[in-house]
């Protein structure tokens, strides 16, 4: 339907002209253009009816309500926490909650991992913790120097003293054969905490590509079930010597033909 | 003399709401008194239903007691009151459509309110059949309509009021209020003729 733009000004105009609370200018020039528009004119006595009806209920009666003060008063007073305005916000309360439980979180978590790590060591794992039963070291080099300097044993003795596990520590001036060692091009510096043997749990028929002078013998299989720990070089020195990696080779009397269950069974 | 009876009134309210923070419940129910009317009025009028209308002017009051300290007086405690009850009914009517909630919009007698005893069965039964259309009318609105229409045409409130109620600009109320008269008159009319 077609309105013209007289017709858009008065329809704004109609509910106030249908309650008769229009000014008197607003009122004229509705009147003005009521006479010729039949359209107009039959909106406005809708609204009219509209209007009386509303009229009508808002003289109704609203029905009585069942709830009285008592009730919020009840309300109000059972919750002694809940204070008036600002001071209920327990924002600094919630916040203490998460604190103590990210906390609480941080610390068991912490613990877990110690105690996996605990399980990880194999001295603790398969001869207890005495330092009698721990295995030795039977020799330690690096591929691409051809043995380890004095400062450098000096230095993986420091580290291993502060580890969180107990792991067998070299020898004062340790420098034996090679036994075996990869150069970790590009390998970020293990840690000492992450520090832990690499157990092959069994004998594997399948040629290893990757394999260390020792893991492999010359039928592509692999030799011994030795534990091994793999070090980086953790001093803050040179490129060069971060990516410098060892591998330890620890040799025990009991374990030096080492294929035993114990070991089968470690967990991984 | 008007001037002087809303400037009294004003001050009693600003004692009233000082009172109130700091915890008087002897003023509260001061505030109750005054106001409990008119919100479960405005709650009966959006729901269209009394025991909801009833839980919600109830949980006004106590919202309002637990946060009387925020209130800064910028607006009056009765547009304050009814914001608040306006935000609780739109959460009662979201709960109605999650819990797939509906009521009949046709008008109980027990709702309807007392009669006057002088006005014989006719105008009585052309009461009631007035009242329910527009009680149909309002319910077949979209809440936002109902809203406005209840807060300028039953509850009387200026265009300030109702800005401050619905937080949002007198042109704006202007416009919506032109637009939900519009709806209610064609709802009305359509009602009307299916009568006849």
């Amino acid at each position: 339907m077609f309105f013209s733009r007289d017709c858009r000004r008065t329809k704004v105009l109609l509910w106030d002209v249908a309650v008769g609370s229009a000014a008197d200018s607003d009122k004229a020039r509705a009147e003005a253009h009521l006479a010729h528009c039949e359209a107009c004119r039959a909106e406005l006595e809708s609204y009219r009816n509209t209007a009386i009806l509303i009229a009508s209920y808002r003289q109704q009666p609203v029905p009585v309500s069942h709830l009285g003060w008592r009730d919020v008063e009840r309300r109000v007073s059972a919750d002694p926490t809940k204070s008036i305005g600002w001071a209920r916000r327990p924002s600094s309360a919630v916040a203490l909650q998460f604190g103590l439980g990210g906390g609480a979180l941080a610390v068991t978590t912490l613990l877990v991992m110690l105690v996996m790590q605990a399980n990880m060591n194999p001295s603790t794992a398969h001869s207890g913790s005495s330092a009698a039963e721990s295995p030795g070291i039977a020799g330690v080099t690096h591929s691409d120097s051809g043995g380890l300097t004095g400062a450098e044993t000096a230095g993986v003795n420091s580290m291993l003293s502060t580890s969180l596990v107990q792991i067998p520590k070299f020898p004062e001036g340790a420098a034996g054969t090679l036994r075996s060692a990869r150069p970790q091009t590009g390998h970020s510096a293990v840690r000492l905490a992450n520090l832990a043997p690499i157990v092959r749990s069994k004998p594997s028929t399948r040629p290893q590509s990757a394999g260390t002078d020792d893991e492999l013998d010359g039928a592509g299989q692999r030799q011994a079930l030795r534990p091994e720990y793999v070090l980086a070089s953790a001093s803050s020195g040179s490129e060069d010597d971060q990516n410098r990696r060892y591998v330890i080779d620890v040799v025990s009397p009991s374990s030096s033909s080492s294929t035993d269950a114990s070991e089968e069974s470690h967990p991984w | 003399m008007v001037v002087a009876h809303g400037v009294g009134m004003q001050v009693g309210e600003d004692q009233l709401v000082t009172r109130c923070r700091a915890g008087d419940l002897d003023a509260f129910s001061q505030v109750y008194d005054r106001y409990e009317r008119q919100v479960f009025r405005y709650a009966y009028h959006i729901l269209g239903h009394r025991d909801d209308a009833d839980d919600v002017k109830q949980e006004t009051f106590v919202k309002a007691y637990q946060a009387i300290g925020s209130f800064r007086s910028e607006s009056s405690l009765q547009t304050w009151l009814l914001k608040i009850c306006g935000n609780l009914c739109r959460d009662k009517m979201k709960s109605w459509d999650r819990r797939k909630v509906t009521y009949d919009s046709t008008l109980r007698d027990d709702v309807l309110g007392s009669t006057n005893i002088d006005d014989g069965p006719q105008a009585i039964a052309e009461r009631k059949e007035m009242t329910e259309i527009i009680f149909k009318a309002l319910r077949g609105m979209p809440a936002a309509q109902r809203e406005i229409i209840v807060l300028h045409e039953v509850e009387d409130l200026s265009y300030e009021e109702i800005a401050a109620v619905l937080g949002c600009s007198r042109t704006s109320i202007k416009l919506r209020l032109f637009r939900a008269r519009r709806s209610l008159k064609e709802r009305v009319a359509s009602l009307m003729r299916s009568k006849d």
